[in-house]
């Protein structure tokens, strides 16, 4: 077997991918021809290398959130197949009151908790709580309001 | 349960009403998605669009997903395609700007038998090997030893025949071993 040959079958040898009679003419040429031996070497290296690449990479923590996102404003637009169209939309209502819910149980409690941080009364904090209930009652009629005209202006089912 | 259903099954039950589920297919595939991203572009913030892209396309296509191939496969098609699109629209992936090392984000599940074997120094040569490679060799590279797809799965995701898979995959590692060889040429044609 010529040199030629050797350097175009050293990777298909190394995984043991050729016919027997083949693998025997190779072996019998890497004995004898110091360079082919040394291109199966660096074949065999990286092939160990490339094997021994398993190692995986974490996607960014935010990644699933943002594809969700976008998938609720994509659903949001507009679902093409009208059979979906309205579990969709009450997904996304969904999502949107969580979020708003979130914010706005963080919002009293800041309220609610404001007064007792700074060392105020009883009356004070009582004050506060007040205020701050009208005002979550506020924003939620407000956000309802949007979310339902959102949705009504998309055509979806806004009860 | 979400987490005893098939991707198909979470496909069928997304593309009857259930659009929260599709957060399902993300959790499962994110990582393999954006690894493969950022192996074929070499770049943090692209591959993160990327696969970004990849998910949300897969979710406008859901309803034209036949079912004929494995919902991974269609989903490593995708990002595959997206990656060479983007690949045409920004040029090749510039050196300077290779995080995948540098980032040292590669949380590899060697044992430590094999690590010494193969040393950090030599694991990373062979990375940046294959980063250099022409775009049709490195993604074959890519899915076959990163992602540890069949033949069979990688001539489905890009859609060609076996054979080409194969020969592909011998002159990629060909080029390989022509970039590491002690005064080889980074870069060596097949």
């Amino acid at each position: 077997m010529r040199c030629g040959k050797v350097e175009t079958l050293a990777e298909r040898y190394v995984d043991g991918r050729l016919p027997a009679p083949v693998m025997a003419a190779v072996s019998a040429h890497e004995r004898t021809c110091p360079r082919c031996a040394a291109r199966i070497a660096e074949a065999r290296r990286v092939a160990l290398a490339l094997n021994a690449a398993a190692g995986t990479l974490t996607a960014p923590a935010g990644l699933l959130d943002a594809v969700m996102d976008a998938v609720y404003r994509e659903a949001l637009r507009g679902t093409p197949d009208p059979q979906t169209a309205a579990p969709v939309q009450a997904a996304v209502r969904g999502r949107v009151y969580r979020k708003l819910g979130y914010c706005l149980v963080f919002s009293a409690a800041v309220f609610a908790a404001s007064p007792l941080l700074a060392g105020q009364p009883d009356r004070a904090a009582s004050t506060a709580v007040e205020a701050g209930g009208a005002s979550v009652k506020n924003v939620l009629a407000g956000a309802g309001l949007t979310v339902q005209g959102i949705l009504h202006s998309k055509g979806g089912n806004t009860r | 349960m979400p987490d005893a259903m098939t991707d198909e099954e979470v496909v069928c039950r997304v593309r009857g009403g259930e659009p929260r589920l599709f957060a399902e297919l993300v959790t499962r595939h994110r990582d393999a998605v954006y690894a493969t991203a950022l192996r074929l572009l070499g770049n943090t913030a692209d591959a993160e669009d990327v696969a970004q892209e990849a998910f949300l396309k897969a979710f406008r296509g859901l309803a034209g997903f036949r079912g004929d191939a494995r919902f991974s496969t269609w989903l490593y098609r995708i990002t595959v395609n997206l990656c060479a699109d983007h690949a045409r629209r920004h040029g090749r992936p510039d050196r300077r700007t290779r995080a995948i090392d540098d980032a040292g984000e590669i949380a590899d599940g060697r044992t430590d038998l094999e690590a010494g074997v193969l040393a950090a120094e030599e694991r990373r040569a062979v990375e940046r090997a294959v980063m250099d490679l022409e775009d049709r060799y490195r993604s074959i590279v890519v899915l076959h030893y990163y992602q540890k797809l069949s033949y069979e799965e990688i001539a489905a995701v890009l859609d060609m025949p076996l054979k080409t898979v194969e020969t592909r995959l011998y002159r990629a590692r060909r080029m390989l071993r022509g970039a590491l060889e002690p005064g080889g040429v980074e870069g060596a044609q097949p």
